[in-house]
């Protein structure tokens, strides 16, 4: 049998249905939080199920490409130092959840704790790193706006991670368990 | 519904038949070029530029209607936001203070007007040249430019796999949706916030078992179909340079060129005349 | 017919097959002989392993599905165990079930150059081979559309055209038809006789729809049951040795008839065609075997309960799809709404249960004169429930049980008379035993099943239920009906089917309504609608095989005679 070089088919296809979903998601369903402005981003929960399935490549290019195909379809303009960060995030938290083997087996409590350290951990990284310094040096923003922007999507990303990813990833770790367990009840 | 999330609307104008590679090249460079430059004249001759090839192209107001109040929208809320956090962040770049109005921190100057008024035409600048990528480029052609402008041919195919399945998956959202809210999920915004987490998730479970079937299914058709075999593919919307696309890359190399220029001469990425 | 003199083309030899996450081998010991020119069709029970052979054979096993092979595989006498799907993709032309999930290009043309792209081919000779082959497939005016805008015959057709284009010898088809209307369904089949013809094609059909493939000429039907090749012989001797009903599978109806009637399947002549079929005595035993089903109790239908008038509606800016359509649906009926593929079925359905609501609808629709348009999808789902085609949109909790409790919890119910409602509807449903299992463990049956419950759970009074028995086994489609019509009689439903199956129509239906590019065309009870010929045809239906044969002999094939062959006459006695 031939070695594939590259990403695999398999990732390939990955990559561009989790980004079609990622988009409509990131569309269609974002829940105001009743705090003017602000919204629990379902879409980063489906990035974080999605980067812990297939890893980090995977998880980075979906949150690059959703976010930039995103931008450029509803604002016109990319607005890259957010789409950078985005694409961080997606790989930090693919490498994160790779090595803690998040969908592997079952979602256990340990894991739980060691899965919401981790997406918080690379949120941080995201929202309060990488994006706020690329809006200084690419867009000369003023540091105060973009810190405070920064702290604001950390927290709120971190929040629906939290209770919408851990949900999905526990439903979806759930069927993946051996199915020899079922058998007929009277 | 819109099918078409890109918008392609298929045309004759001479920006219709550059190849979609030269767009791309050309709608990246401008827009990151754009992003970096301060100096005023230079980001109103883009906006000129942009808004002849939206006129060139016969896109007509309709249909870019709903986007730009969008981004002004969203340029308004962020220019009021730079305000609350930096009201004096313009003077500190310019190094003079003209009070105009008011007095203290909050004191409105000259410089942060300025400051601000160059970011609102950052904002806006990009939003026709974005437009006319849009509208006048053949998605299938944007993967085809994608691989050719160096990205490798599966990233540029998974491009391309996701405008073929937005429209699909945007579907089957809807049809989850209405169904979840048949049953007696209360999506609306008059819902408490833990009822409406309970009804995203509603829909989020049959949304992801649905896709990873899918791409399981997808991933065998192509492999069933020889997708990665070779180093390199051809693509069936290909397309040969034509000297339209050699004069409009001179043209924008022109533009970058001129902007190393303004560069060099302001000694900085801001003009500041006054 | 089986040509014995030339090498197989394609060969199995004690091809044994484990699933890596299964304990038991799901195919065993298979051995099979194809030769060139053959049409050969696999057929067998839900989870016989049919697709797990066609993944065999395609090369998906053991590349895409790891597990454990034994045997040998040949194609022209070649051992190929070891070959890449790569390579075994230009000997075998693989068309999978899914056929939305085949297409990835982002237009008709583009899917079908999907091959040539990845082996590097020119342009130019590329645009040739895909210009020929949309041509041969009648597809060259679509060639610039997006997938969602074709019907599903086109897109069946534009995945065999991007398969074709390999000039592959071998044709392997999982369920081409499953998805397919009647017509449709002819077609496709029509237009594999002619590539065999004109190509000197192998093409290996994986199908349950038999009746319909049946009638083509076909060299060997190879019968798989847990795994196993039972039986391997011709379309003839298969109907005569009765070995369709005895692996479960379903047998055309016109076959149960003659062998109601007594008649001797071995003294027939032309038996697979219900058109020429001929036997001693066939007449007299027809007739009097007719006259002796039971007759069904009259119904009485109440009141309208909705009615449609004047509803005119379009989704683009175009001409709009409904102009002036008229629809009422009587307290207690079955209705099957029918009519081929784009015929707005499904828009219809949408506009009734709020799914659709839109400014530019116009018309008066009312339910229990109350206006529907002034309901929520809540309100009205409170008394219409609608179970879409696709289970998998509708499921979403971790087990069956809490699916089906899933309404009555939203709504408030306390949790003990969630409970005997709930077990009330699993054990009505055969999903008792299994309440406490994952959604994702339950078949496809099970899920639709599964779905129709859950609607069910809200006490409803009106049920409309989207291609119910589409893609299932006739073990299931069968079990699906019984189900149906039970829960009319227990819940005195009010029933909306939407249906590409005649045989279920005919069965259930106490009033069928033709639906055609927007317009209602006719309205009557699903005898009279397929005696109709104009019907028939504007509607892309199809006489079923039993009237077929009854019409020769003037006999009416009616609501009687479907639901004693199909063994449903004894619940209307009561
Ligand atoms: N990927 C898999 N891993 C493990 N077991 C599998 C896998 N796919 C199928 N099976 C099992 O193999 C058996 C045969 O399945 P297969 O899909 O071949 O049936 P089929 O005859 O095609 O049925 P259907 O008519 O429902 O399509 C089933 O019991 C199924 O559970
Ligand atoms: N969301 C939509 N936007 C635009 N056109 C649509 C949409 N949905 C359906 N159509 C078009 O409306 C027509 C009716 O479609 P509909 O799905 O109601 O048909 P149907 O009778 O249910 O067909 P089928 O038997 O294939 O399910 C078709 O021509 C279809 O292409
Ligand atoms: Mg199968
Ligand atoms: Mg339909």
């Amino acid at each position: 049998m031939q070695k594939k070089k590259g990403l695999s088919t398999k990732a390939v296809v990955a990559t561009g249905i989790g980004t079609a979903v990622f988009i409509i998601l990131f569309k269609f369903l974002a829940i105001p939080t009743g705090i003017a402005n602000t919204q629990i981003n379902v879409a980063q929960a489906w990035l974080s199920l999605i980067a812990s399935i297939f890893g980090p490549l995977v998880g980075g290019l979906v949150a690059f490409i959703g976010h930039a195909l995103n931008d450029g379809i509803s604002y016109g303009s990319i607005w890259w130092s957010w789409v950078i960060a985005d694409g961080a995030f997606g790989v930090l938290i693919g490498f994160f959840a790779r090595y803690l083997h998040v969908t592997s087996g079952t979602f256990t409590t340990k894991k739980i704790i060691g899965f919401n350290i981790a997406q918080i951990v690379s949120n941080i990284i995201a929202w309060l790193i990488i994006a706020p310094l690329g809006d200084i040096f690419i867009y000369s923003e003023p540091a105060a706006k973009v810190f405070t922007q920064g702290v604001v999507s950390a927290s709120l990303n971190s929040i629906s991670t939290a209770v919408l990813g851990t949900a999905i990833i526990a439903i979806y770790t759930r069927t993946q368990t051996k199915k020899d367990s079922l058998e007929y009840e009277a | 519904m819109n099918h078409n999330i890109f918008g392609f609307h298929p045309g004759t104008s001479i920006i219709h038949r550059l190849t979609g590679t030269t767009k791309l090249v050309i709608f990246l460079a401008l827009t990151i070029f754009g992003s970096l430059s301060f100096d005023l004249r230079y980001l109103i001759l883009l906006s000129v530029v942009a808004l002849v090839a939206l006129y060139v192209a016969k896109i007509k107001w309709a249909d870019v209607r709903t986007i730009v109040w969008l981004v002004t929208i969203f340029a308004v809320i962020n220019l009021m936001l730079i305000y609350v956090f930096a009201p004096q962040y313009g003077v500190q770049l310019f190094g003079s203070k003209t009070v105009l109005f008011g007095s203290g921190h909050y004191a409105l100057t000259f410089e942060q007007l300025y400051y601000e008024f160059i970011v609102f035409v950052k904002y806006l600048f990009a939003v026709p040249l974005a437009l006319v990528f849009l509208l006048t480029t053949n998605p299938s052609e944007f993967a085809a430019g994608l691989n050719r402008i160096g990205i490798s041919y599966r990233v540029a195919y998974a491009v391309a796999l996701a405008l073929r399945y937005i429209p699909d998956i945007q579907v089957s959202y809807q049809t989850i949706s209405k169904v979840q809210q048949a049953r007696g999920h209360d999506l609306s915004k008059k819902a408490s916030l833990w009822k409406r987490l309970k009804g995203a998730l509603g829909i989020m479970v049959p949304l992801m078992f649905a896709s990873l079937n899918q791409i399981d299914a997808v991933s065998q058709a192509m492999d069933l179909r020889r997708f990665g075999k070779q180093k390199r593919r051809t693509w069936y919307y290909a397309q040969s340079f034509a000297r339209i696309d050699w004069l409009a890359l001179g043209f924008a190399v022109a533009l970058i060129a001129l902007e190393m220029y303004l560069l060099w001469q302001n000694g900085g990425r801001f003009w500041y005349p006054f | 017919m089986v040509k014995t003199d030339n090498a197989p083309i394609l060969e199995l030899r004690d091809v044994t097959f484990k699933y890596a996450a299964q304990k038991e081998p799901t195919l065993k010991k298979l051995n099979l002989k194809i030769h060139a020119g053959e049409l050969v069709v696999i057929a067998g029970a839900s989870g016989s392993g049919k697709s797990t052979l066609g993944r065999l054979i395609s090369g998906l096993i053991p590349e895409a599905y790891p597990g454990d092979l034994t045997g040998d595989l040949l194609i022209n006498g070649q051992v190929v165990n070891g070959q890449s799907i790569f390579e075994r993709s230009q000997a075998i032309g693989t068309v999978l079930q899914d056929t939305n999930a085949q297409f990835v290009g982002l237009s008709v043309a583009e899917d079908v150059a999907f091959a040539l792209e990845n082996d590097g081919v020119a342009t130019d000779p590329m645009h040739a081979a895909v210009l020929e082959w949309l041509e041969r497939l009648d597809l060259g005016q679509r060639m610039n559309l997006a997938p969602q805008f074709l019907s599903g015959g086109q897109k069946q057709r534009t995945a065999m055209a991007g398969v074709l284009i390999d000039e592959s010898p071998i044709l392997l088809l999982d369920e081409p038809l499953a998805s397919l209307d009647q017509q449709s369904g002819s077609d496709m089949l029509d237009l594999l006789d002619r590539l065999r013809e004109e190509r000197g094609l192998t093409i290996i059909l994986i199908e349950h729809r038999l009746t319909q493939v049946l009638q083509h000429n076909l060299d060997q039907l190879v019968i798989l049951d847990a795994g196993q090749i039972q039986s391997n012989t011709d379309a003839l001797t298969a109907v005569q040795t009765n070995c369709l009903p005895a692996y479960g599978l379903a047998e055309p109806l016109y076959i149960r008839l003659l062998k109601r009637a007594g008649i001797d399947l071995d003294e027939t002549q032309q038996l697979l065609l219900p058109e020429q079929v001929t036997a001693p005595h066939l007449a007299e035993k027809l007739a009097s075997t007719i006259a002796d089903f039971p007759t069904l109790p009259t119904d009485n239908f109440g009141e309208p309960i909705l009615t449609v008038e004047h509803l005119s509606y379009g989704y683009g800016p175009a001409e709009p799809l409904f102009k002036d359509v008229n629809f009422h649906l009587d307290a207690g009926e079955i209705v099957a709404l029918v009519g081929k593929n784009g015929s707005g079925k499904s828009t219809l359905i949408n506009i009734l249960t709020g799914f659709i609501t839109d400014k530019k609808m116009n018309g008066d629709l009312r339910l229990h004169n109350q206006d529907l348009s002034k309901l929520s999808i809540k309100e009205r789902a409170d008394v219409i429930g609608y179970v879409i085609q696709d289970p998998n949109l509708m499921l979403t909790q971790s087990s069956v049980y809490d699916e089906v409790a899933l309404g009555l919890r939203l709504r408030g119910y306390e949790e003990a008379d969630i409970e005997t409602t709930v077990t009330d509807l699993l054990k009505t449903a055969g999903l008792y035993p299994m309440r406490n299992w994952p959604i994702d463990s339950l078949s496809f049956g099970q899920k639709k099943r599964l779905s129709i419950i859950a609607i069910l759970a809200l006490r409803l009074e009106i049920l409309i239920l989207d291609e119910p028995t589409a893609g299932q086994d006739a073990y299931h489609a069968q079990k699906l009906i019984a189900f149906i019509l039970k829960l009319k009689r227990e819940y005195e439903l009010t029933i909306l089917v939407v249906t590409h199956d005649m045989g279920l129509m005919c069965t259930i239906a106490d009033r069928s309504v033709v639906l055609v590019d927007g317009e209602i065309i006719a309205n009557g009870t699903p005898a009279a609608i397929l005696a109709d010929q104009d019907v028939v045809t504007a509607g892309n239906l199809q006489a079923t095989t039993v009237h077929t044969l009854l019409q020769r002999f003037d006999l009416v094939a009616d609501t009687r005679v479907f639901r004693a062959l199909t063994g449903q006459e004894a619940h209307n006695e009561s």
